[in-house]
């Protein structure tokens, strides 16, 4: 038995931006991140009733999505950062209007720095920068120990502050 | 500090603390819309009869391995259940043919004995 198609509806239209923001920024590409979410939640209906809660369901939502974008960049096989560019023209015409007061330019090369991280890392700062998730969360929902969650926060964090002081020194004129 | 497009150019980035960059970093990556359409096309997709059909739930792998222990299982048993009806029968068999055998030997035996105590009478039944 599966749940009744108007709950699935309720929950899709609840956790969509939440599905396809963490898609979209593990894989770095629109199509991609668009079937990876769809994925999730489909699967999300085919299993729906072993789902106790909200929290289970965006919980499980989480891993299911970061789970199954790390294993299309690895079907893709793709260096992430050659899909950037799509990412940055894709995505960003919304969100630039809807963030007044951040510096459009800025939020759109952190991103494509965001992409340049190791698989890992990147993963680890989504779910922290965008999720706000902490680290002991982080590490229950990719099942790995709460030391290497902080390790990769920190030498992501680290690696895409040196990236910025480098890249940005071409766009703060 | 905090705003990178005005300023004094790269020092300024690079002077950034951590917090202020975490700050930027986060505000960067505030969550984007779905694209248009989509839980449309999820709950097109989740009405499609292949997915009703994959709604049986995936079969994990431990299930798949249990189902071939279990078709393994059964097929040992079925193999020995049918040897040992086998060996069950030679075993009849052999003694089936031994009793037969024995049975043989008593009657020759007592045949012979008859024959003797007839030619003793006098009486010859030829062979």
């Amino acid at each position: 038995m599966t749940m009744e198609a108007l709950e699935f509806r309720r929950l899709v239209e609840t956790h969509q931006r939440m599905v396809f923001s963490l898609a979209l920024r593990v894989t770095g590409e629109y199509g991609t991140a668009e079937e990876v979410a769809q994925d999730a939640f489909l699967e999300l209906y085919r299993g729906g009733e072993r789902l106790e809660s909200e929290d289970h369901v965006r919980f499980w939502l989480r891993r299911v999505t970061v789970h199954r974008a790390t294993d299309a960049i690895r079907r893709r096989a793709v260096r992430p950062e050659a899909a950037a560019e799509e990412f940055l023209e894709e995505a960003h015409g919304p969100e630039v209007a809807d963030g007044a007061a951040m510096n459009a330019a800025m939020v759109a090369r952190l991103e494509e720095l965001l992409q340049g991280l190791p698989e890992a890392m990147r993963v680890a700062v989504v779910l922290r920068y965008q999720e706000e998730m902490s680290p002991d969360e982080i590490a229950k929902l990719l099942g790995q120990p709460v030391a290497s969650v902080k390790s990769n926060l920190q030498r992501g964090l680290q690696l895409l502050r040196r990236k910025a002081a480098v890249t940005m020194k071409e766009f703060v004129r | 500090m905090s705003d990178l497009g005005k300023g004094n150019g790269p020092e300024l980035v690079e002077e950034l603390k951590l917090e202020e960059f975490e700050l930027h970093l986060a505000r960067a990556m505030a969550r984007v819309d779905a694209p248009e359409g989509f839980a449309d096309r999820i709950m097109e997709r989740s009405a499609s009869p292949a997915e009703k059909v994959v709604e049986m739930r995936p079969r994990s792998r431990l299930v798949r391995m249990q189902a071939w222990a279990g078709g393994a299982i059964a097929a040992v048993l079925a193999l020995g259940m049918f040897g040992a009806e086998q060996v069950h029968l030679h075993r009849e068999q052999a003694k089936a043919n031994q009793q037969f055998d024995v049975a043989m030997q008593a009657t020759d035996h007592a045949l012979d004995q008859t024959r003797a105590q007839l030619q003793r009478a006098g009486l010859n039944l030829g062979e």
